[in-house]
């Protein structure tokens, strides 16, 4: 396969676990920044365990995964009960404490970054295991009991306790769950770029996975899935011209799909719909 | 009341849903000028609703208000309030953070140009509560909070007032208080609608009435009339036998 | 000694525009619970505004500071109806995003179109590097001075707003409880696009000085200043306009002294690490919520 497809699809599973991680604390009504810091600390990790102490790549991945979650972990402690805005800033102030901090460590290479990250052996059969797994993990946790408690959360924070919804339970468990799903991502970012940089895991991250989540939709995890090849690869192959008012789309898109749409374009009622479609589908098919 | 006053406020047909819910269905009521009406009924029965949709805080079903000959169904609420209605809500409404003062004069917002008067009758109708012009209002005791909330509506001069459950949480002692005051301004010829659950006190004062259940009106009188209705009297006065 | 002080005078007039830019981010929260992250790149475009009437009129300071001031107000008021919708629902984390969006197409806007995405630079009669007292080798410059002073005016004349007149009143009683507001017929809509444009008002006024202490604009400097902003606004509390107005002169304080002291980049770090502090411990912020 050609390299800058490969990258596309590599990156489009990056993206959509990115954007799972954000989806899984908003769910409980928390704006949840820190996918970004967590990926950051993944890919560090994944990197040097790989150049450093010669891990073989698939255990460097899954060690970043865990990596990830236990960065989520200890904000989470303070974070899990936040109401959902201060929520936000607190993780995005994550974000730059993490740059901050590997701007000043010389050994994974300060600003500069830190380069020479060998490629996966078979980086499309790797991404997309973790992206299953991932997906798998996602889709058991939504249909759960934790699922729809984090649901009850999201439309009334404080009645919800008489329901016997333990608030900090369920924020402790999704942020280290999206710190563990970007800390694979992150790694996966490593072995697919070759190099980090403090740079590269900034908030302007977030101006990507933003709109892949809010327009892609935020009540399912199918909303990622299918607009972070969207959103990601239309720039790619428009023209010079068009691409480069990206940010003007994206940015326009993002606000007329909250004013007008503000579940996404993949709504709860869509994923039944295509559902119902694809069950009447395989029993047609079944008939003949 | 004089039969030829004026019909200040009409309500015909009004009906109000919150999505799918049902609040309130075909409620018909009539207010004539220095009248005092009570609405009365149970806890979600209607009668916050048909207030609120009077003042244009909901959008009915179907149905309209009129107000002084005018058509006010569909006007917004601050235009309505500019006309002369205030609504005491529930729970006194008051601002906790500001100072009863500054509450006051936010019940001025449509008059500033007579805060002034507005105070002063204020300060003699609740000497009490002008002495404690200054303190924040979060501060107050219930009984307070309601002056205060009456106090506020007054500063509007407003042609209707309406009062939603004045009576709630309040001791009986604070509530006797407060309903000698409305009957007070009942007196002064204002033009009074009160929504309460305490029918025995508000069939006191008023002098004519609507019972609400479930979002209707089921029955409708003089104050006399419901007071010796056994339906009422079974259902909101303690039975036969009772007090 | 006289490092510290100069470092200290650049707090006070670097501080006291951050407590003016959180003031202006402020009210618009508590008035309309929005989080305008792009108040910061309204501010900036108004900066941008100033510059390109200064290049054309031949650095005519009686036109570029208006326009700086009226090009931030008309774009605040312009956001509101797309913020209303969200206002309608209480959806702050929405208003958030929303406000992501301006700020992408803001930036793109000054990355762009404006002088090729290059920093513009302002005049030196603006800018205005002249001495007004000297402490040895340190010394305050007129800039300096009239930002500081300039900022604590408009500080001031917004607070007389907000607790001696009507309109001030009624911005209090929407934050305090928009049901009771709307009783009172306060019109909602209308004081809403007030309070954006007041917000405008501010932002514009901080764009010009601005413009004075910092001499030069560049289309980051949206983001940059907003994530300022909201976390200062997280340190002190959502919505407590006394807290973002000591908090903003803090962190105006820190950064004058830190960038003098600590090497490198860790001055961000240490701002940072308080908020995660702050927010660990008392995530209403050290002054409390007041929204």
């Amino acid at each position: 396969m050609a390299l800058p497809v490969l990258n596309y699809f590599i990156f489009c599973i990056i993206f959509i676990l990115l954007s799972w991680a954000v989806y899984l604390p908003y769910r409980c009504g928390q704006l949840y920044l820190a996918p970004i810091y967590c990926m950051c600390a993944g890919a560090y990790f994944g990197a040097y365990a790989v150049t450093a102490w010669d891990w073989p790549v698939a255990l460097a991945i899954l060690a970043s995964t865990f990596v990830g979650a236990l960065f989520a972990f200890f904000p989470a402690i303070g974070l899990r009960k936040a109401p959902g805005f201060a929520t936000a800033i607190a993780s995005m102030a994550l974000i730059f404490i993490l740059q901050t901090v590997i701007m000043n460590l010389k050994f994974v290479g300060g600003s500069a970054g830190y380069f020479g990250i060998p490629p996966m052996d078979y980086p499309l059969i790797t991404s997309l295991t973790v992206l299953v797994i991932a997906g798998i993990i996602i889709y058991r946790v939504d249909h759960s009991r934790l699922g729809r408690a984090a649901e009850l959360l999201f439309y009334g924070r404080e009645e919800v306790g008489c329901f016997g919804v333990n608030i900090a339970w369920v924020g402790m468990i999704l942020q280290v769950l999206s710190g563990g799903l970007s800390g694979a991502a992150g790694a996966l970012f490593a072995f697919t770029v070759g190099s980090v940089f403090p740079a590269a895991f900034g908030f302007s991250f977030l101006l990507i996975i933003f709109p892949i989540v809010f327009i892609g939709g935020n009540f399912t995890m199918w909303g990622a899935v299918f607009f972070a090849p969207i959103l990601w690869g239309i720039p790619l192959i428009l023209p010079e011209a068009i691409a480069e008012w990206k940010d003007v789309i994206f940015g326009t898109l993002l606000i007329c799909i909250l004013i007008f749409r503000p579940e996404g374009v993949v709504s709860k009622q869509v994923v039944r719909s295509i559902g119902i479609g694809i069950q009447l589908l395989v029993r047609i098919n079944k008939e003949h | 009341m004089a039969k030829n006053s004026q019909v200040l406020l009409k309500v015909t047909e009004l009906s109000v849903s919150y999505g799918f819910v049902s609040a309130l269905r075909n409620a018909s009521i009539e207010l004539f000028e220095g009248e005092f009406v009570t609405l009365i009924g149970a806890n979600g029965a209607g009668k916050s609703t048909l207030l609120e949709a009077i003042l244009g805080v909901h959008h009915p079903d179907s149905g309209r208000v009129f107000f002084q000959g005018e058509d006010i169904t569909d006007r917004p609420t601050d235009r309505i309030v500019a006309m002369g209605i205030a609504l005491c809500p529930e729970g006194r409404g008051i601002l906790p953070m500001m100072s009863v003062l500054e509450n006051l004069q936010l019940g001025a917002f449509h008059c500033r140009d007579f805060i002034q008067e507005g105070l002063h009758r204020v300060s003699e109708l609740f000497p009490i509560l002008w002495k404690r012009k200054e303190q924040v209002a979060g501060t107050l005791s219930g009984g307070e909070q309601q002056m205060l909330s009456i106090g506020r509506a007054l500063m509007a001069s407003p042609s209707l007032l309406m009062l939603d459950e004045p009576s709630l949480g309040l001791a009986p002692l604070i509530v006797n208080e407060v309903f000698r005051i409305i009957g007070g301004l009942a007196d002064d010829r204002h033009t009074i609608l009160l929504a309460e659950q305490n029918v025995k006190k508000t069939l006191q004062y008023a002098e004519r009435g609507y019972v609400f259940e479930t979002g209707k009106i089921v029955l409708k009188g003089s104050a006399r009339e419901l007071m010796q209705n056994e339906a009422v009297i079974e259902a909101y006065l303690g039975g036969r036998g009772g007090d | 000694m006289e490092v510290f002080l100069a470092q200290l005078i650049n707090g006070l007039a670097v501080g006291s525009m951050y407590a003016l830019v959180v003031t202006g981010f402020n009210l618009l929260l508590l008035v309309s619970g929005v989080v305008q992250y792009a108040y910061a790149h309204i501010v900036v475009i108004g900066m941008y505004a100033a510059w390109v009437v200064l290049r054309a009129t031949g650095d005519n300071l009686l036109l570029g500071i208006p326009a700086a001031v009226l090009c931030s107000t008309v774009m605040s008021i312009l956001t509101e109806p797309l913020f209303r919708p969200l206002v309608k629902k209480r959806a702050i984390n929405q208003t958030f995003v929303m406000s992501i969006g301006i700020a992408m197409i803001l930036t793109h806007i000054m990355a762009k179109h404006i002088h090729d995405g290059m920093p513009v630079g302002f005049p030196e009669s603006l800018s205005d590097q002249a001495a007004v007292v000297q402490f040895g080798i340190a010394a305050v410059s007129k800039g300096q001075f009239y930002t500081f002073f300039g900022t604590i005016i408009a500080v001031c004349a917004f607070l007389y707003l907000l607790y001696r007149t009507m309109t001030g009143r009624a911005f209090r009683a929407m934050a305090q409880s928009p049901f009771v507001a709307r009783l009172l017929g306060i019109p909602i809509t209308k004081m809403g696009l007030l309070s954006y444009g007041i917000a405008g008002l501010l932002g514009g006024v901080t764009a010009v000085f601005l413009a004075v202490t910092m001499g030069s604009a560049y289309p980051a400097l949206g983001d940059s200043l907003g994530i300022k902003v909201i976390a200062t606004v997280l340190f002190a509390g959502l919505g407590n306009l006394k807290g973002g107005l000591i908090c903003g002169l803090i962190l105006g304080i820190a950064e004058g002294l830190t960038v003098g002291y600590l090497p490198g980049q860790w001055s961000n770090a240490v701002a940072f690490g308080m908020i995660m502090i702050v927010v660990m411990v008392k995530p209403e912020g050290i002054f409390g919520i007041r929204v």
